[in-house]
C-alpha cells in the first residue's frame, strides 16, 4: 500500500495547484459573461481533482466537485449566465472544495454538513437553466431504444491495431446484440489480398441508452469504415447527415495534421524536482566556485609567456563556472506570482470587512525570486497589505469628502533593480501624518522630546517596535506589533524596507530584497591582520572620523558623534577576543556604520576596506559552534576561511545607547590627547573624510 | 499472465494516476518519461498496450507513435494518445501517425478503463 501512498502524495500536491488556479479565476469572476480562458481553467481544476478523487475513492469528494464540476461546465458552455450573488457562491464554493481536499489528506471526516448549503446553492444554480439542459439531452440524446446498425472496417482500421472483436463486446455491453455477418464480399482464395477487409457485420442493439453511446463504441474508428446507424422506428436521416457532416471535418482536419503536429514540439513542459536535490546542486556549484577561484588566484602567480594558454583557459573556466552558477540559482528562481496570487483574495475579503472600497493593481507578478524568500515574503506582505487596507485606506465617505474617487488603490508591484528585488506597496489612501507620528514616538519614549528628525527619519519611526499610531486597535490589523516585525522578517532575509508618504496623498513601502540567500554580497574588510565579510546589506556608510567627535565612556567604550546622532563604536578585533599581536595600528582608522535587525546604529571600527565580493555561506554552527557576533563563514578565493559577522550579535556586546546631552558630558578626547597620547582607539590623528560604501 | 502497458508522459502525476488505475486492474505498467525512453522501453519485450502523452520533450509522442508502428513487433499493438483537450486536429493527426484512440486529459479512471477495453484484449 506504500505505492498507493505515493500516488496519493503527488495527487494532493497537484491539488495544492489546482486549487490556488481556481482561486485566482474565483476571484476575478463577476455577473455576466466571463473570461472564457479562465472559466475553463476553473473547470478543468475541478475536473481534475474529482478525477484523481475517484481514483483513491475520496467518495465525500468526489461527490461535491461532481456537483461543482456540473455548474462550471454550464458557465463555461455559456449555458449558465452568472448572476449577482453567483460569483461570491463559487469563490465560497471553491473554500470547501479546499476543506474537503485537506480533510482527505489529513484522514479526518470533514465535519458533518460542511458542504450543504454550498451544494444546494450550485444545484439552484444548475437548476435555474435546467430546463435548457434538458432540452440539450433531448438534441442529442435520441433517447433510449432500438437500433440497427451496419459496420464494414476498412484495411486502415487493421492497421491502427483495432480490434473489430472488442468493439463488438462493447456494443454488447450496451444491450441485447444481434449479431449477423456479411461474407458475400470474400473473394476466391488465389485473389485474395492477405491483408484486405472483406466483411460486413450487421447488429440489431435492444435497449441502447442513446445512439451516442453506439457512436462513442466506434469513435476511435469512424473514418477506418462504413457506419450506419439506424434507430428502429424511424428519425434516422438527420442523425446520419450530422455523421458524415462530422467525418468531413475529421477529413479537413486530417490534412492539416502535420502542421499540428509540428507546433506540439513547441510547447514548453516542466519537471518536479525535490528540492534537496536542487540544494545539493547549488551547494557543490558553490564549492566549485570557490576552487576555481583558488586555481585562478594561485596561477595568478605564474604570470608570464609560458603560462599564457593555461591563464586562457582559466578565465574561461572562471566564465562557464560563473555561468553555470547563475544557471543553477535560475532552477531556484520562482515568479512573485505564488505570493502575489493570493492577495486578490485578501484585498476582497478585507474590503468588504472594513466597508472600503478597493481596487488592487498587481504588476510585475512575473518577476523571480528564490524560493526560499518567495516563502518568506507571504507573511510581511500580507501584513503590509493589511496594514494599508486598515489604516491607510479611508472609508468611501472620508474618501469623498476628500475629493478623491471612492474606490481606492492599492498597487503591489514587483521589479528587479541592481541584482536585487525591489517590492512596493503603495496606496492613495490618507498617508502619513508627520506630526501625529512624532508625538506618537515621543510619549513612547522612542525620541526625546528635543529631537530634530528630518521628514524621512519621522517616517521610519513607524517601524519601531510597539508603535501604533491607530487610534483603536482593530482586528483586522495592528496593535503595534505590526510594522517592526514586518522589518525583521525583511532584515532576516538581508533585506530592507522603507516608507515614502505624502499626507493625504498616499503612501509606498518599498522592501528591497537580495534575489538568493544561497550567496551573501559581502564587504571583505581587515583588521589586526585578519579579515572578515561584512554583509553588504547592513552597511549604511563608512567614514573617516574626526578624533574631536569621538568620546571614551566611563565602561571602557567608545562613542562617535555624526550628524547629531551619537553612536557606539565597536572594535571587531577586541570584541572577538583577538590580539594584534604586535601588528602596527593602522594610520587612521575607519568605522563603518552599519544598521541592526531593530534599526539601531552601531559603528565597526576596522583598518582597511579590501572590497566587495559575493561569498557562498557557510554554517559555522554546523561545523563547529556558535560564536557571539559571528553569523557564519565563507571559503574565499585565497583558500582562507573567513568570518562573516553578525551585526546584530556585535551590537549586543556593545553597551546602552548614550544620549546627546551623555556625549557632551563626555570629556572630549582629542583635547587631551596630544599631552597624554595614551592607548585609547580614538588617539590617531587622522585626516578627516568620509567615503560611503 | 498479466498484461504489460508501456505508459509514456513526461508528467509524473499522469504516468502516476495511468499507472495506478491499470495496476488496479492487474495489468503490469512498464513507465517511461518521454518519446525516446519509450522507444528505448519498446525494445525490451512486448507490450499488450502503450498509453503516450503527445507533448514531450527530446520526441514527442506522435513521432514515437510513427517509430513504434515501423517495427513489426508493435504493428498489432493498440496505442492510445492523451490529449490535453477534445481537439480534433490532435486526435487525426494521432490517428495518422498510427495510434488506434486516444484519451482525452482529464480523465476519470473509469473513463481510462472503458477506453483501454475498447482496445486492448
Amino acid at each position: 500500500m506504500d505505492e498507493l501512498e505515493q500516488f496519493k502524495q503527488t495527487f494532493f500536491e497537484e491539488c495544492d495547484e489546482l486549487l490556488q488556479q481556481l482561486e485566482e479565476v474565483a476571484v476575478t469572476l463577476v455577473p455576466g459573461p466571463n473570461d472564457p480562458e479562465g472559466l475553463d481553467a476553473m473547470f478543468r481544476a475541478v475536473h481534475s481533482i474529482k478525477a484523481g478523487a475517484s481514483a483513491f475513492k475520496f467518495e465525500r469528494l468526489v461527490h461535491y466537485s461532481h456537483e461543482f464540476e456540473n455548474v462550471m461546465d454550464r458557465v463555461r458552455s455559456g449555458e449558465l449566465v452568472l448572476a449577482e450573488n453567483d460569483p461570491a457562491i463559487l469563490v465560497h464554493a471553491g473554500d470547501i472544495l479546499q476543506d474537503l481536499v485537506r480533510a482527505a489528506q489529513s484522514g479526518e471526516e470533514a465535519p458533518a454538513g460542511l458542504e450543504d448549503e454550498v451544494l444546494n446553492q450550485l444545484k439552484s444554480m444548475a437548476g435555474s437553466v435546467a430546463s435548457d439542459g434538458d432540452e440539450s439531452t433531448a438534441d442529442t440524446g435520441s433517447g433510449a431504444g432500438d437500433f440497427k446498425i451496419s459496420f464494414t472496417p476498412h484495411r486502415s482500421m487493421y492497421e491502427s491495431a483495432n480490434e473489430p472483436q472488442l468493439l463488438f463486446r462493447a456494443l454488447a455491453s450496451l444491450g441485447e446484440l444481434k449479431t449477423d455477418v456479411d461474407q458475400s464480399k470474400i473473394p476466391e482464395l488465389t485473389s485474395m489480398d492477405p491483408v484486405g477487409s472483406y466483411l460486413t457485420w450487421h447488429f440489431e442493439l435492444c435497449g441502447a441508452e442513446s445512439e451516442d453511446v453506439i457512436r462513442e463504441v466506434f469513435e476511435f474508428v469512424e473514418d477506418d469504415c462504413d457506419l450506419e446507424i439506424e434507430r428502429i422506428g424511424g428519425a434516422a436521416e438527420v442523425e446520419s447527415e450530422e455523421a458524415s457532416a462530422a467525418i468531413q471535418s475529421v477529413t479537413a482536419s486530417m490534412a492539416s495534421g502535420n502542421d499540428a503536429a509540428s507546433s506540439f514540439t513547441q510547447q514548453t513542459t516542466s519537471i518536479r524536482v525535490d528540492l534537496d536535490r536542487i540544494d545539493r546542486l547549488v551547494d557543490m556549484v558553490g564549492e566549485l566556485v570557490i576552487a576555481q577561484s583558488m586555481a585562478l588566484e594561485s596561477m595568478h602567480e605564474l604570470v608570464d609567456i609560458q603560462h599564457v594558454h593555461q591563464l586562457q583557459a582559466l578565465e574561461d573556466l572562471t566564465m562557464r563556472t560563473r555561468q553555470l552558477q547563475e544557471g543553477v540559482m535560475a532552477v531556484r528562481m520562482q515568479p512573485l506570482k505564488a505570493v502575489f496570487s493570493r492577495f486578490p483574495r485578501v484585498v476582497r475579503d478585507l474590503a468588504s470587512k472594513l466597508g472600503k472600497s478597493v481596487r488592487l493593481e498587481l504588476e510585475g507578478e512575473g518577476t523571480e525570486v528564490d524560493k526560499t524568500i518567495i516563502e518568506e515574503l507571504s507573511d510581511p506582505l500580507t501584513h503590509m497589505i493589511r496594514n494599508c487596507m486598515d489604516h491607510g485606506i479611508e472609508t468611501p465617505e472620508e474618501r469623498a469628502e476628500a475629493g478623491k474617487p471612492e474606490e481606492a488603490q492599492v498597487r503591489l508591484s514587483a521589479e528587479h533593480r541592481n541584482g536585487r528585488i525591489l517590492i512596493r506597496v503603495s496606496d492613495d489612501g490618507r498617508g502619513l501624518n508627520l506630526d501625529k507620528v512624532l508625538q506618537k514616538a515621543i510619549d513612547n519614549g522612542v525620541v526625546t522630546e528635543d529631537a530634530e528628525l528630518s521628514k524621512e527619519e519621522i517616517e521610519a519611526l513607524i517601524f519601531m517596535p510597539g508603535f501604533s499610531t491607530a487610534d483603536a486597535i482593530s482586528d483586522v490589523s495592528g496593535r503595534g506589533v505590526g510594522m517592526d516585525v514586518v522589518r525583521r522578517n525583511i532584515q532576516k532575509l538581508g533585506g530592507r524596507v522603507t516608507v515614502e508618504s505624502q499626507f493625504g496623498k498616499g503612501s509606498t513601502f518599498t522592501l528591497a530584497l537580495p534575489l538568493t540567500l544561497a550567496v551573501l554580497d559581502g564587504m571583505l574588510v581587515e583588521t589586526a591582520a585578519e579579515r572578515y565579510v561584512v554583509p553588504l546589506s547592513t552597511i549604511m556608510e563608512t567614514v573617516c572620523p574626526d578624533p574631536k567627535d569621538m568620546r571614551a565612556t566611563p565602561d571602557g567604550g567608545t562613542v562617535m558623534k555624526i550628524r547629531g546622532e551619537v553612536i557606539r563604536l565597536i572594535d571587531v578585533c577586541g570584541s572577538l577576543g583577538c590580539s594584534r599581536h604586535g601588528q602596527p595600528e593602522p594610520l587612521r582608522k575607519l568605522v563603518m556604520i552599519v544598521e541592526t535587525e531593530f534599526g539601531r546604529r552601531i559603528g565597526l571600527i576596522v583598518d582597511e576596506l579590501l572590497g566587495q565580493q559575493q561569498v557562498v555561506i557557510k554554517s559555522l554552527e554546523a561545523n563547529f559552534k556558535a560564536i557571539p557576533g559571528v553569523a557564519g563563514t565563507a571559503i574565499l578565493g585565497d583558500g582562507r576561511v573567513r568570518l562573516i559577522l553578525d551585526v546584530d550579535g556585535l551590537a549586543a556586546m556593545a553597551p546602552t545607547p548614550i544620549s546627546n546631552e551623555g556625549f557632551e558630558a563626555l570629556e572630549d578626547d582629542s583635547a587631551t590627547a596630544d599631552e597624554t597620547s595614551d592607548e585609547d582607539d580614538t588617539d590617531q590623528s587622522a585626516e578627516q573624510g568620509g567615503m560611503s560604501a | 499472465m498479466s498484461k504489460r502497458v508501456l505508459a509514456v508522459d513526461d508528467s509524473k502525476t499522469m504516468r502516476d494516476m495511468v499507472s495506478f488505475t491499470l495496476k488496479r486492474e492487474g495489468f503490469e505498467v512498464i513507465e517511461a518519461d518521454d518519446g525516446v525512453a519509450g522507444v528505448e522501453a519498446s525494445a525490451n519485450g512486448l507490450f499488450d498496450l502503450v498509453i503516450s502523452d503527445v507533448n514531450m520533450p527530446r520526441m514527442d509522442g506522435l513521432t514515437m507513435v510513427s517509430k513504434l508502428r515501423e517495427n513489426p513487433k508493435f504493428r498489432s499493438t493498440p496505442i492510445l494518445i492523451l490529449t490535453t483537450e477534445a481537439d480534433q486536429t490532435k486526435k487525426a493527426a494521432g490517428k495518422a501517425a498510427g495510434a488506434t484512440g486516444w484519451i482525452v486529459k482529464p480523465f476519470d479512471p473509469d473513463q481510462l478503463i472503458d477506453v483501454v477495453r475498447r482496445v486492448c484484449r
